[in-house]
């Protein structure tokens, strides 16, 4: 036990931190971002290589049924904080470390036994059972759809989505599994025709809504063929929390952009460009006028824009009428449009019916980049009542 | 040249003892490489905590956070091929390293020394694809596949770029090869197959540019279910590879344990080092690669490049023969 306690302690002082930010959660997101940054903690891209689950702002009921699963995907040893208002993060996050640290904490009151779950294969750990690349998997980063649970549905092949879609299970309809026990209890994909004539499993894919860089709230219920998204629906969980958006304070366009470009840069594999943009982000939300942070924020713009490996992976990606290199260089304008004109209202963003148009008949790569491309808006634009769940 | 090489493939080679040294050593280097990307790391962040100190106690701390992680599993899982699948990356960098030569000498001097050292490499192929596959989850599957569609952009161009140099020397054997290049590197007369092979080198460890493979736009695809000692198996064996095949260009094209006052095994050290400095740096200077523009470069531009190299390489070959 000298060694396991010592071992936590010595894990304990850099954990990865797997962040979901809820509608209403941007204000938390940040104030969490510039924490981890400060402290050097890596933001984990996925349950398996987290430590610790920062929740952004109190949850939804739909958004709570994620968590959930989310935290029953994290290894042990795990720990998971809420950070309620953006003061709190700096303390939340060494809350989160004391108890990853604490050995006996982890064994009385994480690792204590949680109540049975039925499982159709014996000897395996019932806290991850929940993928299935050929059904209706909760993708391990990506959360589910937030009706159900993932968790259970998954293995017993009854997630039945709630919406009244088809789910994987329609398989044993095409003669592949009817009546047949299928491995993990799991059902088969369906069938159907695929671009190319071919006929191709189908795959009902729930992107979101914690995946890394990814909206707040956004779900995309996709079919997959191969990595080709063939439909696409949206859904945004807990539409209401949280009141108006952060972003729509005046003055924060500029922060906004550049959480925006930092956001598509990390997901196109560019992480130190990334980071200098939340820097910028950073320093401007701490209040910093706009003219400190304009030259870097334009070389860095300029950076991006002269790129001509980047032109060269997005060019000719459809997205919609043109292609992804028109995506960025609309994402540019806006940023260098936010950076000159402080008090502007924050350029408009494409609404969700239209972001689904964009991304039917992309590849799953192309598809991440357009999503952060094009930034939608998930949070309430104008103020509304609010309603806590 | 091969000839004049002796013929039982351990005469060359280092004592048998020098096995257990080889994964100390390159478990040394892979600290070093760790640090320093975690320093840069640091840099661009630009905040935190920086300085050497605590980016060397990371790679500490990640393992042992790893080591007290539990172990994944996940629903139909093919445990099998998850779990060796990981296993075989470590292992085959492993066994690729032991045509190195560590200073003068590597610890096994095989006659076919640069077919092994490729055989070797392309394990990872199978790895990542069995560990992609094996955790039955989307993005694993996809981060496994990218992989596959990766060996077919750069197999090809990287083993036109290392037969050049083997081609250059007349001889499959390594130390036959570094041999060759007492008078002149390897880089001075084939630049163009140095260049390749850095690029391949970087693409066989799926290290950045070329890590679509575990991007974080799938969430970290082919290792995205790993966790504990599986992870920790998996990342140290891609780390393990790409220290390799860095390790790799120096017989091969910068003349080995060559270089004034200093002993041989420095000069591979120091050698290595750079090689690794620049792999490290060139990944924070572009975004990730997608195979499907790549393989049309690496096809198009590179293939060519490599084959004319070759036939030019060939023809100093046959010059100086005839001379």
């Amino acid at each position: 036990m000298g060694l396991t306690s010592r071992l936590l302690r010595v894990a304990a002082a850099r954990p990865h931190a797997l962040i979901v930010a809820p509608v209403g959660g941007t204000s938390g997101r940040l104030a969490v971002e510039a924490e981890l940054a400060r402290r050097g903690w890596p933001v984990a891209d996925h349950p398996a290589d987290a430590d610790l689950l920062v929740v952004t702002a109190a949850p939804g009921p739909e958004v709570r049924a994620v968590i959930e699963r989310l935290w029953r995907q994290i290894p042990h040893p795990k720990a998971r904080v809420e950070v309620a208002e953006p003061e709190q993060a700096s303390a939340a996050l060494a809350l989160g470390a004391a108890h990853l640290a604490d050995c006996e904490h982890q064994l009385q009151h994480v690792a204590a036994p949680a109540p049975v779950e039925h499982h159709p294969t014996p000897g395996r750990n019932p806290d991850h059972g929940h993928e299935s690349h050929s059904g209706d998997r909760e993708p391990g980063a990506g959360g589910g759809d937030g009706h159900g649970d993932g968790h259970d549905g998954a293995h017993v092949g009854a997630t039945a989505d709630a919406r009244g879609r088809g789910g994987p299970h329609t398989g044993h309809d095409s003669g592949m599994g009817g009546g047949m026990e299928m491995p993990g209890g799991l059902p088969m994909a369906d069938l159907g025709p695929d671009r190319d004539g071919l006929t191709l499993d189908r795959l009902h894919v729930p992107l979101g809504p914690v995946l890394p860089d990814w909206p707040p709230g956004l779900v995309l219920h996709v079919v997959l063929q191969g990595d080709v998204i063939q439909e696409v629906e949206t859904q945004v969980l807990d539409p209401g929390e949280g009141g108006p958006s952060f972003w729509h304070e005046p003055g924060r366009a500029a922060p906004r952009e550049l959480d925006a470009l930092a956001r598509f840069l990390a997901v196109a594999g560019w992480y130190d460009l990334a980071a200098r943009s939340r820097r910028l982000r950073d320093v401007l939300l701490t209040g910093a006028p706009l003219e400190q942070v304009h030259g870097p924020a334009a070389a860095l713009v300029g950076r991006v824009g002269r790129s001509r490996t980047l032109r060269r992976l997005l060019r000719d990606l459809p997205a919609g009428p043109g292609d992804v290199a028109d995506l960025l260089g609309f994402r540019l304008a806006a940023v260098r449009a936010a950076l000159g004109a402080p008090d502007s209202p924050p350029a408009s963003r494409v609404g969700l019916d239209e972001l689904a148009d964009l991304l039917l008949g992309a590849e799953l790569a192309a598809a991440r980049v357009i999503v952060a491309m094009v930034d939608p808006d998930t949070e309430p634009v104008t103020s509304r009542p609010v309603g806590h769940g | 040249m091969a000839d004049a090489a002796p013929s039982s493939p351990f005469a060359a080679a280092l004592p048998l003892w020098t096995v257990a040294l080889l994964p100390v050593l390159l478990g040394a280097f892979t600290w070093a490489v760790v640090a320093f990307d975690v320093a840069l790391a640091g840099r661009a962040r630009g905040g935190g905590p920086s300085g050497i100190g605590s980016a060397v106690v990371v790679a500490v701390r990640e393992t042992a956070r790893l080591l007290v992680g539990q172990r994944r599993a996940t629903v139909a899982a093919d445990r099998v091929l998850w779990r060796v699948g990981g296993a075989v990356l470590p292992v085959g960098a492993l066994l690729a390293a032991v045509v190195l030569p560590l200073g003068e000498r590597p610890v096994a001097d095989l006659s076919v020394g640069v077919v092994w050292f490729n055989a070797m490499e392309v394990l990872a192929w199978a790895s990542v694809w069995m560990v992609g596959w094996g955790a039955n989850s989307v993005f694993s599957l996809v981060g496994g596949y990218r992989f596959l569609v990766q060996g077919l952009a750069y197999e090809l161009p990287h083993m036109f770029a290392i037969i050049t140099a083997a081609l250059g020397a007349a001889s499959l054997r390594v130390t036959g090869i570094v041999d060759a290049q007492q008078n002149l590197w390897f880089v001075a007369i084939m630049p163009v197959a140095f260049v390749v092979y850095l690029i391949s080198a970087a693409a066989m460890a799926f290290w950045g540019p070329f890590d679509a493979p575990v991007g974080r736009d799938l969430a970290g695809g082919a290792a995205a279910e790993l966790s504990g000692i599986d992870r920790l198996v998996f990342t140290g064996g891609r780390w393990l590879l790409l220290v390799v095949a860095a390790a790799m260009a120096v017989p091969l094209f910068l003349g080995g344990g060559d270089g004034p006052w200093l002993p041989a095994w420095v000069w591979v050290a120091l050698k290595t080092g750079a090689v690794l400095v620049v792999l490290v740096w060139a990944r924070r200077r572009l975004p990730t690669l997608r195979m499907d523009r790549y393989v049309e470069f690496a096809w198009v531009v590179l293939i060519p490049l490599t084959i004319a190299q070759a036939l030019v390489v060939a023809i100093v070959v046959l010059a100086r023969g005839a001379m």
